[in-house]
């Protein structure tokens, strides 16, 4: 068995393996498990989990059922988590490697850049991106995605510098290929993947941001997501707090296998650690 | 050595110039993405405005000038201290910014301090005794932590403490009814301090344990380690004295890197938490809509987290001598 699939089944992997196929399973069979509106009242309001079986997770204040709540909030969740991390690093990637392969000039202006990104509070700016453009859940999506790229610019940057100063590199330099051929080609593809490793970390914070913008407020307000369902949960919380309960747990398990499977892929590229 | 640290931060005062000019130019450039301008709105509060009356608040505040010359007005008014007028609240946003900043540093500073103490000191015994039962529950424990949304913590927190055991109030600053002065009112305010403080540190203080241990793992390994042990140090005075110290480092760069993310947490943990800090100001500037005095916090959050890295960097030189030598 190689080295890669022996960390993957260590426990933490299969916990955390275990957890993402869960995500996404619960994603895809959402429409096909609950056909109707999440957002529809179907049931008697307030009935705690176990009440009554055709409700396993209960109903909220409205009526509505949680676990289709649940469900439905998975996919917007991954939907989120997918397309902003997708930003980031298209972002981070584009400013970090130019930085990194232009250097001088251009790399002072585009690492300014990335400073000026870094310097401005991810959540405040995220908030502020929202509440000006309007909550859709593009507008979230765009939010997220510009205001998480600096740390995947930092990264891309001191990659390419790496993989540029190599001799292969200097090999197809004399073999006559264009700057952008050299970059796109040559360099850009063996500095990827301690880049590409980063996204299931990526995801993970863009869903808790999600999540965090979505409880104040700031989320599509016709889709159902884990956030605004812990915000509708808050009017209830001294007397039904399940309702706030339920989604959090959710949301909790969904970036925790995020970050176990990040740690361990990582652990695979990385040949120093053991196996 | 008094001289290079003072170099250093002059060095570092003149770097953060482009950085703030630039964060003044992103918020510009935000501002003009907002659909509407201030006529508009100040016309849609009025309910009524005829285009002569809309072309005459334009020139007021000029609004009909080209967009460079805009910034370059509103670049002059940030640089003198003016962040603009909270048209919904009747305030200039700068003092409703300055009336709301000690409840938030009531909330940041022990928050950080207590997110960075227990932190290292998990972190570091954690990587004494890798591999152990205890390193096992303080790794564990962290990656929940991590995993966990800051506001959903606070919501249990107060379910728990707040509602079931009513050990602790569920929100505000002081208690609203009792008229307390003296030790009474910082007894009162601690107590309102507690939940809100440690649900802010709970996610730092993983992230710290994590980079404590890595970096705690990697000093122990140092050379100068095993000197010292060989030289019949006490175990306690080489962990914490000689590899604590030089594993600080890294920690202290993130205390500087997080203080952003601090910020943001801050808004969704005095939004649960009812606390009257700047976060809640933002959240109360979501609700109304007052984008002015949105974008001022944004604004002065940002020169914070600019003056906390410059703390940093200060600290650094203090704690390693090699930063005031480069």
């Amino acid at each position: 068995m190689s080295r890669g699939w022996r960390l993957l089944l260590t426990p933490r992997g299969l916990i955390g393996l275990l957890l993402v196929l869960g995500l996404g399973a619960m994603a895809l069979a959402a429409p096909w498990l609950y056909p109707d509106d999440p957002l529809d009242m179907v049931a008697t309001p307030s009935l705690w989990p176990g009440q009554d079986p055709d409700y396993w997770l209960g109903t909220d204040l409205m009526g509505r059922d949680l676990a289709s709540g649940i469900f439905h909030g998975a996919r917007v969740s991954l939907l989120v988590g997918l397309s902003a991390a997708a930003v980031s690093l298209t972002i981070g990637t584009a400013v970090g490697a130019l930085a990194g392969f232009l250097g001088g000039r251009a790399e002072m202006l585009l690492m300014r850049l990335t400073e000026v990104f870094q310097t401005m509070p991810p959540f405040l700016f995220a908030i502020a991106v929202v509440a000006v453009l309007g909550p859709s859940i593009g507008h979230v999506i765009l939010a997220i995605g510009l205001t998480s790229w600096p740390g995947i610019a930092r990264l891309a940057r001191a990659e390419v510098m790496a993989v540029r100063a190599r001799d292969f590199v200097d090999a197809a330099l004399c073999c006559g290929a264009s700057s952008s051929r050299l970059l796109l080609a040559h360099v850009l593809p063996n500095a990827l993947s301690p880049i590409l490793v980063t996204a299931s970390v990526l995801m993970a914070t863009a869903m808790l941001t999600e999540a965090g913008l979505s409880f104040l407020g700031l989320s599509d307000p016709n889709l159902v997501s884990w956030g605004s369902m812990i915000g509708a949960g808050r009017e209830a919380l001294r007397t039904h707090w399940y309702m706030a309960a339920v989604p959090g747990v959710a949301l909790a398990l969904a970036v925790l296998g995020l970050n176990l499977l990040g740690d361990v892929v990582d652990d695979i590229l990385d040949p120093r650690r053991e196996g | 050595m008094a001289g290079g640290v003072a170099w250093l931060a002059a060095r570092r005062l003149v770097q953060a110039v482009p950085v703030l000019f630039g964060v003044v130019l992103v918020n510009f450039l935000l501002m003009q993405a907002a659909p509407g301008d201030l006529a508009d709105v100040l016309a849609g509060e009025q309910g009524a405005a005829t285009p002569e009356m809309m072309a005459e608040l334009r020139a007021r505040f000029g609004l009909d000038q080209p967009v460079w010359m805009q910034f370059l007005h509103y670049l002059g008014n940030v640089v003198t201290g003016d962040l603009g007028h909270s048209h919904r609240l009747g305030l200039p946003v700068l003092t409703l910014i300055l009336e709301r900043l000690p409840a938030t540093l009531l909330l940041m500073v022990p928050a950080i301090l207590l997110a960075s103490g227990s932190g290292m000191l998990l972190g570091g015994l954690a990587a004494r005794r890798a591999g152990s039962w205890l390193d096992g529950i303080i790794s564990a424990g962290v990656l929940l932590a991590y995993a966990t949304p800051l506001f959903w913590v606070g919501l249990m927190g107060i379910v728990l403490f707040g509602v079931r055991l009513q050990w602790l109030p569920v929100g505000g600053m002081r208690d609203p009814g009792a008229d307390l002065s003296g030790l009474a009112l910082a007894l009162d305010t601690a107590r309102h301090m507690v939940l809100p403080v440690c649900t802010l540190s709970l996610f730092y203080a993983a992230l710290y344990a994590r980079l404590m241990r890595a970096s705690m793992l990697t000093a122990l390994k140092q050379d100068y380690v095993r000197t010292a042990r060989a030289k019949g140090l006490s175990p306690w005075q080489v962990d914490a004295v000689h590899a604590g110290r030089n594993a600080l480092l890294p920690v202290l760069t993130m205390v500087g890197l997080q203080a952003g993310a601090l910020i943001g947490g801050g808004v969704l943990v005095e939004t649960v938490f009812s606390w009257p800090g700047l976060g809640r100001l933002a959240f109360d500037a979501i609700l109304r809509r007052d984008l002015n005095l949105l974008l001022g916090i944004v604004l002065a959050s940002s020169v914070t987290v600019v003056l906390v890295n410059f703390l940093v960097d200060l600290l650094y030189g203090l704690a390693d001598p090699r930063v005031r030598a480069a």
